[in-house]
């Protein structure tokens, strides 16, 4: 009766937001849970349930994941990005469950916020649970990683199958910790590896087993590459799901030699929840020609980059995310392979939606340093924090008569334009990328 | 020749701490001024002879914990580097290896017992810090995340040359002067370098104002 009478009160509120076009996406479960807080235990949920988790990129993976599973004919249930604390997840569940108690989709595919995780599968049993990456994330309100690897460790149920970044040392950490069976996906060495030794901005450097330095083949970002450990044998190995290859022009990837996928984004994050998406599919069975066609066309929404060309320069706006130099640093990584002259464009808005605090330090947690190697023609700080990314560039080595400094990025074409050289990249907080592409939109074109 | 140690500079390097190293760096680098960095982690031998600064920083429980063990090591070292006036920059939880000890729960380890606090684990502090110092003029800002907590209610603690704070990261490029004064009174020590000293602080000035203005 309570599951029928929460499901009952949950549409209810569904239909009342419906009527009155408000869209508060996690209001109905939080409602349901508050009258009925056992609600979500007593729903039958469909077959098969896949969550997803991490720091970064969990709502592209899951909506790679599901729209996949749409293209090869199944129903899905799936939250919507943001969704992903446990009135969120409650809110899909309502939404989509029959008046029965039974939700009729064949799967149920949720994004998890990895420190709500824990709340989430005391109710829900995932048969797949997606660790994509593990960084350094809004510490002010997460902590630190290994705050958050354990915080993950807990909420993990035993029949549970993993499926983790293998590349990662902190991921493939849960190999040590758990007996779930585990599947691991990585990348292998490819245009955009590296090889550069930036010790201080790695999370790892020591073996998560026995404390001896790592030793890196290649690196991706952060701590993610080929590692081993010299002394206890820990290493980036067995790879049941690997990216074997990457087209630099075509955009193509290859699966473990064989399986062909277009990606719509070469930057290392999309091609992680790319192989993520592809691993969890091919265990569920659905790996034919339908789901890697669904893969490369998959809609992920907030875009990672993009590319305008005006005046015959290209600008790129690259999102990241402040507080996570993971984010910034494959930015940073993706502008330096670009050898030609160019300009970058820094700047914020706010550092946190969610809080108050000013915190700078994660500034020096990405390593500007690497794009220091004399393309550099202008460097625009812009906003709020103008100051504070000007001196960043100054100690990464940029000459202070190339540096731009603006109170906002609002109407900075003409800056851009006139004012600037190269190619233009905008490595910006995701609050400062709709300012800066429609500042390149309203650059005039010259007449030829 | 200016020498600066950067300790556990892979270990403890979890809130861009080494922009310290970083920050002491470029203003040596734009006045021309010699120095070197020396970089030292677990199982080296670290080496504080002719060392004028170093700089130590944040990381997890985890790391904090085989910095503590690997440090000990060099406890009188410490203490000979203390008394003869050497500088240390402790940011972040890194100071709590300097106390007479950290408790964690039920677990109780021993630290370098330069200092005579004890930090104790629990809820963890997260803030803005804005504090006057016997350091410098100006306040001091910064930002503190950490999970210990002191036996003594202060947010920058010294002693001769040591500088103990849980304000984590770059507090040298937040604060230019207290990086010119730390620069100042090392160079006392260089005299052939004295006069080559040239500061250029106008855009940490800048970035300092801005915030005490409240981001505008």
């Amino acid at each position: 009766m309570k599951r029928f009478l929460g499901t009952l009160t949950g549409k209810s509120i569904f239909l009342a937001e419906k009527v009155m076009r408000y869209n508060a996406s996690s209001f109905p479960g939080k409602l349901v849970l508050k009258l009925f807080p056992d609600y979500l235990k007593k729903v039958e949920y469909p077959p098969l349930v896949i969550m997803v988790t991490g720091s970064c990129g969990k709502g592209s993976t899951t909506k790679i994941i599901a729209e996949a599973l749409r293209a090869c004919g199944k129903t899905v249930a799936h939250n919507l990005e943001g969704s992903n604390l446990l009135n969120g997840v409650a809110s899909t569940v309502v939404k989509n469950v029959g008046f029965s108690g039974k939700m009729k989709q064949d799967v149920l595919v949720l994004e998890t916020d990895e420190r709500y995780l824990k709340f989430i599968t005391k109710y829900i049993e995932p048969d797949y649970l997606v660790i994509n990456n593990l960084t350094r994330d809004q510490p002010p309100r997460q902590g630190d990683f290994d705050i958050v690897f354990k915080e993950i460790l807990k909420a993990i149920p035993k029949k549970t199958h993993l499926i983790v970044n293998g590349d990662d040392p902190i991921t493939r950490k849960y190999s040590l910790y758990t007996d779930n069976k585990i599947t691991f996906f990585g990348i292998d060495r490819n245009f955009m590896s590296y090889d550069r030794d930036i010790d201080d901005v790695r999370d790892y450097n020591y073996c998560p087993r026995c404390s001896a330095k790592l030793e890196y083949k290649y690196r991706h970002y952060g701590s993610v590459g080929e590692f081993s450990c010299p002394k206890c044998g820990f290493a980036r190995k067995d790879i049941d799901f690997a990216v074997t290859a990457v087209d630099e022009k075509t955009g193509e990837l290859t699966i473990n030699n064989s399986q062909k996928i277009k990606a719509n984004e070469l930057i290392l994050f999309n091609i992680y929840n790319i192989i993520a998406a592809y691993s969890v599919l091919s265990l569920c069975g659905e790996n034919s020609k339908k789901t890697v066609k669904a893969i490369s066309k998959a809609h992920i929404g907030g875009k990672i980059y993009t590319e305008i060309v005006k005046n015959g320069r290209k600008y790129t706006a690259l999102n990241c995310k402040a507080e996570n130099n993971a984010t910034y640093n494959l930015s940073v990584i993706y502008t330096a392979l670009d050898k030609g002259p160019k300009t970058i464009v820094l700047g914020l808005r706010e550092i946190s939606r969610r809080y108050e605090f000013f915190d700078l330090s994660w500034l020096y947690d990405i390593d500007f340093e690497l794009l220091n190697d004399g393309s550099i023609e202008n460097v625009v700080c812009a906003g709020p924090y103008r100051y504070d990314f000007a001196v960043r560039m100054l100690i990464a080595g940029v000459p202070e008569e190339k540096l731009i400094i603006l109170d906002t990025l609002d109407h900075a074409g003409e800056v851009f334009d006139k004012q600037t050289k190269g190619n233009v990249y905008g490595i910006l907080n995701f609050d400062y990328i709709p300012p800066f592409i429609n500042s390149v939109n309203e650059i005039k074109e010259e007449e030829k | 020749m200016i020498r600066i140690v950067h300790l556990y500079y892979d270990l403890l390097n979890l809130y861009g701490d080494s922009g310290n190293v970083k920050a002491l760096e470029y203003h040596l680098k734009s006045s021309g001024i010699d120095f070197e960095t020396v970089r030292h982690s677990l199982g080296d031998k670290i080496d504080l002879s002719s060392c004028d600064i170093a700089c130590i920083g944040s990381g997890t429980e985890h790391s904090l914990m085989l910095a503590l063990d690997d440090i000990m090591k060099y406890k009188d070292e410490i203490a000979d580097f203390k008394a003869r006036g050497g500088y240390i920059l402790s940011t972040g939880n890194s100071l709590e290896l300097f106390g007479k000890g950290i408790k964690n729960g039920k677990k109780e380890k021993s630290a370098l017992g330069i200092f005579n606090y004890t930090s104790v684990y629990g809820k963890r502090v997260v803030k803005d810090v804005r504090i006057k110092t016997e350091l410098v003029e100006d306040e001091i800002i910064g930002f503190e995340n950490h999970s210990g907590r002191l036996d003594v209610e202060k947010d920058i603690i010294t002693e001769d040359n040591f500088i103990m704070t849980y304000i984590i990261g770059p507090i040298l490029v937040r604060n230019p002067q207290l990086n010119d004064m730390i620069i100042k009174r090392i160079l006392e020590k260089h005299p052939d370098d004295i006069d080559k000293y040239s500061p250029d602080h106008s855009l940490e000035q800048k970035a300092y104002d801005v915030f005490k203005s409240g981001m505008k």
